[in-house]
């Protein structure tokens, strides 16, 4: 893995993450949040905002360090390798490219929160178990009310504001909805990370004019590249995580001992890790590249290449962690072993924004329409 | 006098020498040997076509230039080589200058460096690499051909196979163990150099591979006799020559070319068959594209990691199986895809595709086995991530 390589800026970032992981952060806690009815802890979610950790991508004129994705993505990283359970993507990445794209109207009062850590923010955008056609929803916004079901949203919290995607004089609008708006419901369900993912339900929740973000365009650009970041932050953590699982799990097998000799030194066993190395190898390099034709050529351009990176990494993480079971053999699947937690937050980073099979098909579908409108 | 008189085109700027060796190659490269399905040029068309290379002033992109080399850094090396791909061009084994001209270079004496290079530069020598034997693939080092000392001269007495181009070469570089009581396998061996192919004591037997070509060979040495100086670096240090044989060139043997061009060959057949929508095959497809497009990200990335000078041999090794192993499956799904025309023999009974399938599936084959098989690479990968084994 010597090819990974951090500039000036991704380095000093790591640092401090890394000292603020060594201090405050533990599978420990990790198990206590699980507990905790968000799936995580908001004081903490204070802590990384403090850190500057949430306001990393929003620009600096909503009060955020601006940085741009690609020196971000450490973060990401570091909070995949310590199963941090706060939603740092979610809120942190994808709602706060929308933010970006609306700075001038959302500017203080939904930026400010989101840097200082009072609030998280989330992007209710999906309606099916796919990620296609997200930007065709049937959430409506008429006469200042929405209406209508979306499915799936991440970082549901008592301090969680909405970024809502729905159809507004029949073109894409993003609205701003606050946590506790009349008319909103919420049902989380428990996920195997610990985390929710919450199906919420609009009737007639009213929206003010300002609080209607973007329209048209501007919104489908600013939902496409919101989903863009999010992909890649979430390969970032995946990779983080697997790297943890991994290291965990090559440690282990050089400690135990059956039939006289460490179990890492079966043949079999080695190169089904080396196997496995070799797939965190493909998924690291392919989100990186796919990470430079993003901010290179746009996030049209980069579809194909984003998609394929979310089907190396999804398949990747799952693979490591399965095997690391494996390899930890009965302990591995008990509840007190730290390895589970690895397969278990693995089983939903995966599959958030479309699993494997799904982008494998997206990848070739997009390439294959790519090549039909070049004339090829 | 080695010197390349050629302008240095170190200095030009990568997009200025991407287009100039483009627009050289556009009108120099013979229409007859673009994309061939033949896959490599041998004997006589090898050395035209590096000779071609040598008059353009596009011979040796790695080597320096004092030694007749272009003198080209790792990136425009690349480019040079995407450029190769880009025509279409067929790929040819050039040993001499990947391999031998490589090592004189670092490790020969001056007379050797005048005596060599200059020959390999202009094509009029092709050579040939002589280091496995029958008894000694994976574990090279227990290779059982002996040089003895005889007065000024060597006397090797062996066999190698699986020689390369053998057939076609005019000399020949060896391991051979010349301390037959060194403590260790590896200690005792010295690299080689035999001459003439054709001397005494020489034959070269040409083997059939398994696509029909004699391109390999297995070659006797019996009471061949080399002059004593013939040995390149120091005797009995041959093991450390030859592990140090390819330096940043080791990175071209994880292109994704072979893995590309075979995909090319993939998107051609489906369209042919009508098949761009066909279920059955679409979920493998897309797959061995994802493939593609990941190897060819990871090849970029150590690349970039070769280029600043920080690339290990795990890596190394990680994208030389992950190149071959990736080539393999997509010529596999190749095959799939073509279901019953999977198995002709030539280029399958389709209107006005030429392309020989079976060929890409059978040239896959040994990609996983020469240069270090997937498996010794995976054991020097497993020494990397769990150090050696605890036993032993
Ligand atoms: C097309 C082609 C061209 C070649 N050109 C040349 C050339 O020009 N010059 C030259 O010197 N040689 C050449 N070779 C030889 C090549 O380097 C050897 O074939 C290779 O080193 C393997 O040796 P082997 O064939 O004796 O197989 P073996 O060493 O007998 O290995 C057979 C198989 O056993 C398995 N295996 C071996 N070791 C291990 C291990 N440690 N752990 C697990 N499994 C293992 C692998 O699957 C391997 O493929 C060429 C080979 C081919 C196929």
């Amino acid at each position: 893995m010597v090819w990974r390589h951090d500039n000036e800026m991704q380095r000093m970032l790591r640092d401090s993450i890394d000292a603020h992981v060594s201090a405050n952060h533990s599978t420990d806690r990790v198990r206590e949040c699980r507990e905790m009815s968000a799936g995580f802890d908001l004081q903490e979610w204070k802590s990384m905002a403090e850190l500057g950790w949430t306001g990393v991508l929003l620009s600096e004129e909503s009060g955020g360090t601006g940085l741009p994705l690609s020196e971000s993505l450490p973060l990401a990283e570091v909070i995949g390798r310590n199963l941090f359970p706060e939603p740092f993507v979610a809120s942190a990445i994808i709602a706060a490219t929308i933010l970006n794209a609306a700075y001038s109207k959302a500017f203080q009062v939904i930026a400010e929160p989101l840097v200082d850590g009072s609030r998280v923010i989330t992007l209710a955008f999906q309606e099916r178990p796919s990620m296609k056609s997200v930007a065709e929803p049937s959430v409506t916004c008429k006469g200042g009310k929405l209406n209508g079901t979306k499915l799936f949203v991440p970082a549901w919290s008592d301090i969680t504001d909405l970024l809502v995607t729905c159809v507004l004089d029949e073109k894409l609008a993003i609205v701003f909805v606050p946590g506790n708006a009349e008319g909103l419901v919420a049902s989380p369900t428990k996920m195997s990370d610990g985390s929710l993912m919450t199906t919420l339900k609009f009737s007639g929740v009213a929206i003010e004019p300002e609080n209607i973000l973007l329209q048209g365009q501007t919104a489908l650009d600013a939902l496409n590249l919101a989903i863009a970041n999010g992909t890649l932050a979430l390969c970032a953590q995946m990779e983080g995580l697997a790297t943890a699982a991994f290291d965990i799990t090559v440690d282990y097998m050089k400690n135990r001992v059956q039939f006289n000799q460490p179990i890492a030194d079966f043949q079999a066993n080695r190169f089904v890790m080396v196997d496995l190395n070799g797939e965190i190898e493909l998924g690291g390099a392919s989100w990186r590249q796919a990470l430079i034709d993003l901010e290179k050529n746009g996030f049209e351009a980069a579809h194909v290449s984003i998609s394929a990176a979310k089907a190396r990494c999804s398949e990747m993480v799952l693979g490591v962690t399965k095997a690391s079971i494996q390899y930890h053999g009965g302990i591995g699947f008990t509840e007190d072993a730290d390895i589970g937690l690895y397969l278990k937050a693995a089983l939903r980073l995966s599959s958030w924004l479309g699993g494997a099979a799904y982008h494998r098909a997206a990848a070739y579908d997009m390439y294959r329409e790519g090549q039909v409108d070049a004339g090829k | 006098m080695l010197e390349n008189n050629h302008k240095d085109m170190s200095v030009l700027s990568d997009d200025e020498f991407r287009m100039k060796f483009r627009n050289w190659l556009e009108t120099t490269y013979p229409d007859e040997w673009k994309n061939p399905v033949v896959f490599r040029l041998h004997g006589a068309e090898e050395t035209r076509w590096l000779r071609m290379l040598y008059d353009g002033g596009f011979r040796c992109p790695g080597w320096p230039r004092k030694y007749g080399g272009m003198g080209l850094g790792l990136r425009k090396q690349l480019i040079y080589h995407e450029e190769l791909e880009r025509i279409g061009a067929a790929r040819n084994v050039d040993t001499g200058a990947t391999l031998l001209g490589a090592t004189i270079i670092r490790h020969g004496t001056d007379a050797q460096k005048q005596k060599y290079l200059p020959e390999v530069l202009n094509g009029d020598c092709l050579w040939c690499q002589g280091f496995s034997e029958p008894n000694a693939g994976s574990d090279l080092a227990s290779l059982k051909t002996t040089a003895v000392l005889d007065g000024d001269e060597y006397v090797i007495n062996g066999t190698k196979i699986w020689t390369t181009m053998a057939p076609f070469s005019h000399k020949i570089f060896l391991l051979a163990r010349t301390d037959m009581n060194a403590p260790r396998p590896q200690q005792g061996i010295s690299m080689l150099i035999v001459d003439d192919m054709k001397q005494e004591g020489m034959i070269v037997r040409s083997i059939t591979n398994l696509n029909g070509e004699a391109e390999f060979a297995q070659v006797f040495f019996d009471d061949v006799r080399i002059p004593a100086t013939n040995v390149i670096y120091k005797v009995n240090k041959g093991w450390d020559v030859a592990k140090a044989m390819l330096g940043d060139e080791r990175i071209f043997i994880g292109s994704p070319s072979l893995a590309n061009q075979t995909f090319t060959v993939l998107e051609e057949l489906i369209s042919q068959m009508g098949k761009e929508t066909d279920e059955l095959f679409k979920a493998e497809v897309a797959k061995a594209f994802c493939d593609l497009n990941d190897l060819r990200a990871l090849f970029a990335q150590v690349c970039d990691a070769a280029i600043r000078g920080v690339a290990d041999g795990k890596t190394y090794s990680t994208i030389k199986v992950q190149a071959s192993e990736t080539f393999k499956r997509i010529s596999d799904t190749l095959i799939n895809v073509a279901q019953e025309y999977g198995a002709s023999v030539g280029h399958p009974d389709l209107d006005g595709f030429e392309k020989d399938i079976l060929a890409f599936f059978l040239i896959a084959r040994p990609s996983t086995i020469y240069g270090g098989a997937s498996e010794v690479q995976k054991t020097i990968i497993a020494r990397d991530i769990f150090g050696p084994l605890a036993k032993r």
